[in-house]
């Protein structure tokens, strides 16, 4: 059971994080939310699509590491194959949440003091007078890039929509062992409509520097091929592991 | 050769704002200025709103109109309609009911479900109403459950629906969106005259203010009081009360408990000793009202079964009486006028007939659109064959409902059944569907209102019985049958745990939207 709380200078002046454990995170993850800030270095190893939110049917943006729940095929033997990790796992245990304390609506700090990411060995996050240490101050920059990038990645989603740019994705898949797969349920950029737009429109885009992260989304299918191969080798693998015992 | 370009709407509220709405997306796009649409409407009638009930029909009709469905539900209290629940038509009793939902049966086409669900049943093997066993929907319905969730796009759907909505709201929506955005010319004004020309064409209408309005097709949308098709050109208006009975209705709007009172997702239809109370639920009210024929009761005790329907509340509410009668013009187009909505006819509120007839008429209308006067009578030929065969069908449909009955309470339900006042194209159908059931080619038409489906769903709702005279059955269909049925009960199972509460769904509909895709 995670215990969130928020982050106190005093009362958590000895935690101390370690940065390793934090990097092996999300093995189990099939989709992990990033930000349109992130998009540039995330695009050169993971697809980035749009997926629904269960809650709320809105989009999100999010780097595809798998094709079903569990599955996570950018991770690789206890840590990711991918010299980019996105930052909503290095920004771990930390997350930005609202003090109901506080009289203005400024996030605060919160952490999970339940995380796994919390040990002895780690980085502190206090000095000894209670100022932030190297870590911790890594780790503001990173919650407010995200925080920021949030809020960019809501506008560049509503423009997208507005201009009726986003499309399904259905992809259909079927492996070497025979095995097929539907994946459901993701979206991404209508290249024909975007290339369609009228130039008032486009020119746009370029003005609010969104054609950048539109053109990342679409280069960034690339992919799924990448993974789909990786499946196969994995299958492989399995299927040696199999024979062997 | 005389262009068609001014069509000349008379009358607003549903039927006037979706014709306006369906010509003006089609012809009336910016750079395209052929066709000019111009919508009047008197500042003094009020439109009588056709009910609150639609079919699935309207959803395409929305997006080509271009409302988004998000729209809909955020400024017409809409909510979704699944179906139909039959209650007390058969017995009368407690537990007497059935669904008419709007999804087809599973697999329907491929395998005879009726001969096969019969038989079971008759073996004890079947437990399930007829509705129940061939299709998801009666159980999403009895769940309170919603069609859709959040995610899935707009106008998308996990069991097909409609909606129930205000349709008043629903009128302003369509008027502020013509209006705006598809460049509909709107003017009101009450109507005084008509110009005619030599050939007997309506050349313009002359209003009270002076002024007049040329056209070149003029769209008659004035509800029962018919002003261009009925009075201006004699019409004559087919009394259909001989077979249809009811003739009068009492309305009134009935508030839920408490905010979070769950939303029924398809309409109720409960019968009683004269006819039968509709009960719609929409977001903020529910909308309950008694159609009877007053040749088999009186007022006030129909109003005392009203009110026992009703239950605690109903000295307080304002309830409304409008007579109606069951009915349709000889023609529907007549020269260079096309009546759409009331002023064409109107037939009882069962099945919810009204709007989806003005979504043909005024789709019929669009997609024909006659290019020049001299070709407007080969369209207006086809528009009447058409719709005289529409007319003719959903009659035929609503009798169904009436005659299969075991009620014996009162004159109303034994009348009904009485054989000459059912049309002979329904007696013929029956006497056919003693030996089969229903299937496609019973009908003529690609475009049926209600297709065989729904004539399944009521014939075996409501206990008939075919016996195949050609035993049809044989071990691959048998198979087919039981995996459908079986198939049914995993669908079921699976909706039922992933679909949201109507409310809830409504509520996040009004907060976040749907998304186009």
């Amino acid at each position: 059971m995670p215990k969130i709380t928020a982050l106190d200078k005093t009362v958590h002046k000895h935690i101390r994080i370690d940065p390793d454990v934090v990097a092996g995170l999300g093995s189990d993850a099939n989709m992990v939310p990033i930000v349109m800030d992130e998009f540039l270095k995330a695009a050169t190893r993971f697809p980035i699509v749009f997926t629904k939110k269960a809650e709320t049917g809105q989009f999100s943006a999010i780097a595809l590491c798998g094709f079903e729940t569990g599955e996570n095929l950018f991770y690789r033997a206890g840590k990711w194959d991918s010299l980019y990790i996105p930052l909503n796992i290095l920004r771990q245990p930390f997350f930005l949440g609202s003090d109901d304390q506080a009289a203005d609506e400024q996030p605060v700090i919160c952490l999970d003091l339940e995380s796994q990411c919390i040990s002895d060995e780690g980085k502190p996050l206090f000095t000894q007078t209670g100022e932030p240490e190297t870590y911790l101050k890594t780790m503001q920059s990173v919650l407010a890039t995200l925080f920021q990038g949030e809020q960019n990645t809501q506008q560049f989603i509503e423009t997208l929509s507005g201009l009726d740019l986003i499309r399904k994705m259905s992809l259909d898949i079927k492996f070497e062992n025979g095995e097929t797969l539907i994946v459901q349920g993701i979206y991404t950029i209508d290249e024909d409509k975007l290339n369609a737009l009228p130039l008032e429109a486009f020119s746009k885009l370029r003005e609010q520097s969104l054609l950048f992260p539109a053109y990342s989304m679409i280069q960034s299918l690339g992919h799924i091929h990448w993974m789909v191969n990786q499946r196969n080798i994995r299958n492989g693998e399995a299927k040696a592991w199999f024979k062997k015992s | 050769m005389e262009k068609i370009s001014e069509i000349v709407i008379l009358g607003g509220g549903s039927a006037g704002w979706i014709t306006a709405g369906l010509i003006a997306a089609q012809y009336n796009n910016p750079g395209s200025k052929d066709v000019k649409v111009t919508l009047i409407e008197s500042p003094t009638h009020t439109p009588i709103g056709v009910g609150e009930g639609t079919w699935p029909t309207l959803r395409t009709t929305l997006l080509k109109i271009g409302i988004t469905e998000t729209q809909l539900f955020r400024e017409c209290d809409a909510s979704f309609k699944q179906g139909a629940k039959f209650a007390k038509w058969v017995t009368g009793k407690d537990d007497d009911y059935y669904y008419h939902p709007l999804m087809l049966p599973q697999n329907f086409g491929k395998v005879d479900l009726p001969v096969y669900w019969s038989d079971a049943s008759n073996n004890g093997n079947m437990q399930r109403s007829f509705s129940d066993a061939v299709c998801v929907q009666e159980a999403i319905c009895e769940a309170g459950l919603a069609p859709k969730k959040i995610t899935t796009a707009e106008y998308g759907s996990i069991a097909n629906y409609a909606y129930h909505i205000d349709s008043a709201k629903l009128g302003a929506m369509l008027q502020k969106h013509c209006v705006e955005k598809l460049g509909v010319r709107y003017i009101t004004d009450d109507v005084t005259g008509v110009n005619a020309r030599e050939n007997g064409d309506i050349e313009s209408l002359i209003f009270q203010t002076g002024r007049a309005v040329q056209g070149d097709l003029f769209v008659d949308c004035t509800g029962f009081s018919s002003l261009l098709l009925g009075k201006h050109y004699g019409v004559p208006f087919i009394d259909k009360s001989d077979v249809l009975f009811i003739d009068t209705a009492i309305a009134t709007q009935v508030p839920y408990e408490s905010e979070e009172s769950p939303i029924a997702s398809h309409t109720i239809a409960t019968g009683q000793k004269a006819g039968w109370i509709w009960d719609i639920g929409l977001p903020t009210r529910r909308g309950v009202g008694y159609v009877y024929s007053s040749r088999h009761t009186t007022e006030d005790a129909a109003m005392a079964e009203y009110e026992k329907y009703i239950g605690d509340g109903f000295s307080d509410l304002d309830v409304r009486k409008i007579p109606i009668t069951s009915g349709h013009r000889e023609k529907f187009w007549v020269n260079n006028c096309v009546a759409v909505g009331l002023s064409a006819g109107f037939l009882e509120p069962l099945e919810a007939s009204a709007l989806v007839l003005i979504e043909l008429s005024a789709e019929f209308i669009a997609a024909q659109l006659p290019p020049t006067r001299d070709v407007m009578d080969i369209t207006a030929r086809r528009f009447n064959k058409t719709f005289q065969y529409r007319w003719d069908r959903i009659i035929d449909f609503l009798k169904l409902h009436y005659i299969l009955t075991k009620r014996t309470d009162s004159d109303f339900w034994i009348d009904n059944c009485r054989p000459e006042t059912i049309p002979q194209s329904l007696l013929d159908q029956m006497e056919l569907w003693k030996y089969r059931t229903p299937n496609d080619s019973d009908f003529d038409s690609t475009n049926e209102v209600f297709p065989a489906a729904s004539y399944q769903y009521v014939l075996y709702g409501m206990g008939f019985l075919t016996r195949p005279a050609f035993d049809i059955r044989n071990d691959n269909q048998q198979a087919l049958a039981r995996s459908t049925f079986t198939k049914v009960e995993t669908l079921k199972e699976r909706v039922l745990s992933e679909l949201p509460a109507h409310r809830d769904l409504i509520e996040k509909i009004k907060k976040y939207g749907m998304q186009r895709v």
